[in-house]
């Protein structure tokens, strides 16, 4: 199972302080081609800081990352990110003061052959924003920009796509349609979903990883992971 | 048509036919003229600051490097306005290609006072070789040497004429800036860097660009100033003219395309209205100024634009 071919992205002992708090610790990190992979932890176990390592939006203390073959961990975030990782913010982060079109029109960057609007219109007719397309972003409903911040992400067409809670704050009508949604980028890009909604989770993840102070204590599928003794105690809460 | 093209070769064409049917008496004329050229100016501070997001304090730098590359060239040189104009171009561009590149190791206030101080050494630097650039005095540039195409360009018409093609290209070129794909970027930038940088763009070499270019104008604008009214001076590169751009570009609409030529006409009449009034013009200027940034902190075209025409580029 392990071989280079199906790994997309794995990560060496990668680790980050803050002044002293190990936020992220001597983390080693696979994840496979095609797969969905939640990353679960409580609050301030160091998630999005770990995800923030994978992109370069923050600077590793230690260790490397390695993506589709390649050692990316002295590339600056930009490179990184035209490599194939998209990252979507877990505080909505958008052009509040451009148009959705220009919000999609920036994340697809460059022009493919289809031409900028055609791919405009399709990313947000999946997502259900087409009809907003000439709104400015900021005016949107909270629902509508985290599925904006969503579009973004697809927009880029990465291999890795990076979801920092994309489903916080949100109805319940509404984490349906993410649900949704996800699985159905899933088609065609590698997710890596950070998560606390364990029913999300539950329905759509592959595989789970839990991360603990910094340190990934558990790694598996659903089950393994739901009856892991370790988990339960740190996370799960029996 | 479009919109927006019609404003914007409206507001030229306006330009135009107000020296053609000789509306502009001899005054207004060589007001307008300065105005225009000043207006350049602001467009290429613009760039940088209302599509960019980035305050430079030092824009006299910029604006005085292509002045006192084509004055200099043509009082020692004996360069024609045409090669003077070439050199000031070029040695913008690489002036603020170094300048860029050492001043966006900072960010916000930082930025802000590494351009002034810049821009303060260049000023100092002016005065300190005063043997070539006769320092504060400055250069008067003969009539004889402002000739271009076999036009007198002293000539009051045709410095009119000469101040609206420099204009309209600047305009031009923002214009199309606004609309492009790169434009979009710098815009976004502005907006939210941080998102920017994490939808893939180099958003350092982003601001370098942005950097070359405005600056680049804003020496461009330099050099045809001094040509047009044939004086190079000490005083042009002091901070009085790092702050005009910015006041222009925020009266007139931050980041619009026409923003800069409205707050210079608003800018360039208030003094002369104001000082006809009192010695004290300035307390009129600073008062009017207040109220307009305190009613309209858009700049009135960016007002417009936020409330009305959100087509404005
Ligand atoms: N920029 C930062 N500076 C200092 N400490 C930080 C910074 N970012 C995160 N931390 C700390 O690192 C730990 C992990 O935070 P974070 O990665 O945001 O956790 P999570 O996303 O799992 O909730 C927390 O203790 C947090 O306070
Ligand atoms: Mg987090």
């Amino acid at each position: 199972m392990d071989t280079l071919d199906n790994i997309l992205l794995y990560t060496e002992n990668i680790s980050k302080n803050f002044q002293g708090i190990k936020a992220v610790n001597n983390v080693n990190f696979k994840i496979y081609k095609n797969e969905i992979r939640a990353l679960i932890g409580p609050n301030g176990a160091g998630k999005t800081t770990f995800v923030s390592l994978l992109c370069g939006r923050i600077n590793a203390s230690a260790g490397k990352v390695v993506f589709c073959g390649e050692d990316i961990s002295d590339l600056p975030v930009f490179e990184r990110i035209s490599n194939g990782i998209g990252y979507t913010f877990q505080i909505t982060s958008i052009f509040v003061n451009l148009t959705v079109y220009e919000n999609v029109a920036l994340a697809i960057r460059k022009d493919n052959s289809n031409g900028e609007e055609n791919s405009v219109s399709e990313v947000l007719s999946k997502v259900g924003l087409l009809d907003r397309i000439e709104q400015r972003s900021g005016d949107l409903s909270y629902g509508h920009q985290r599925l904006l911040e969503l579009a973004m992400g697809m927009a880029q067409k990465p291999k890795l796509l990076i979801l920092d809670e994309p489903t916080q704050g949100l109805s319940d009508s509404e984490i349906e349609n993410f649900k949704k949604l996800i699985k159905d980028i899933s088609s065609s890009t590698t997710i890596l979903l950070i998560e606390h909604n364990m029913d999300v989770v539950m329905s759509i993840a592959d595989n789970i990883s839990v991360l603990h102070f910094g340190e990934i204590i558990a790694d598996g599928d659903k089950e393994t992971i739901q009856n892991d003794p370790i988990v339960q105690k740190a996370y799960l809460g029996d | 048509m479009r919109k927006d093209l019609i404003l914007h070769f409206g507001a030229l064409a306006i330009l135009l036919f107000l020296e053609l049917l000789g509306v502009f008496s001899d005054y207004h004329q060589g007001n307008f003229a300065r105005i225009l050229v000043l207006a350049a100016y602001g467009i290429g501070y613009n760039v940088l600051f209302g599509y960019t997001g980035l305050l430079s304090l030092g824009h006299a730098l910029f604006f005085s490097a292509g002045l006192y590359a084509s004055g200099l060239s043509i009082y020692h040189l004996d360069y024609n306005v045409g090669q003077s104009l070439i050199l000031a171009i070029c040695f913008s561009a690489f002036f603020s290609l170094v300048i860029g590149y050492l001043a966006l190791r900072t960010v916000g206030v930082s930025f802000m006072i590494v351009t002034l101080m810049f821009s303060q050494v260049g000023y100092l630097c002016i005065l300190y070789f005063g043997g070539i650039t006769r320092g504060d005095e400055g250069i008067v540039i003969q009539q004889s040497s402002r000739v271009f195409l076999s036009l007198d360009l002293s000539d009051p018409t045709i410095r009119y004429y000469a101040a609206l093609i420099i204009f309209s290209l600047c305009l031009i070129f923002n214009l199309w800036i606004a609309k492009s794909s790169f434009g979009r970027v710098l815009i976004a930038i502005r907006e939210n860097s941080d998102r920017a940088l994490m939808l893939g763009y180099n958003v350092h070499l982003y601001k370098l660009f942005a950097v070359i270019i405005s600056g680049t104008i804003s020496g461009l604008a330099g050099a045809c100033y001094g040509i047009l009214f044939g004086y190079v001076g000490a005083s042009f590169a002091a901070v009085p003219y790092s702050i005009f751009p910015l006041l222009w570009v925020l009266i007139g609409g931050v980041g619009t395309v026409l923003g800069p030529l409205v707050g210079a006409i608003f800018m360039f009449y208030l003094i002369d209205y104001a000082s006809d009034i009192t010695d004290a013009y300035m307390i009129i200027v600073g008062i009017t100024l207040l109220v307009v940034t305190l009613y309209a902190r858009r700049g009135l075209l960016g007002e417009l634009r936020y409330r009305y025409f959100k087509w404005i580029p």
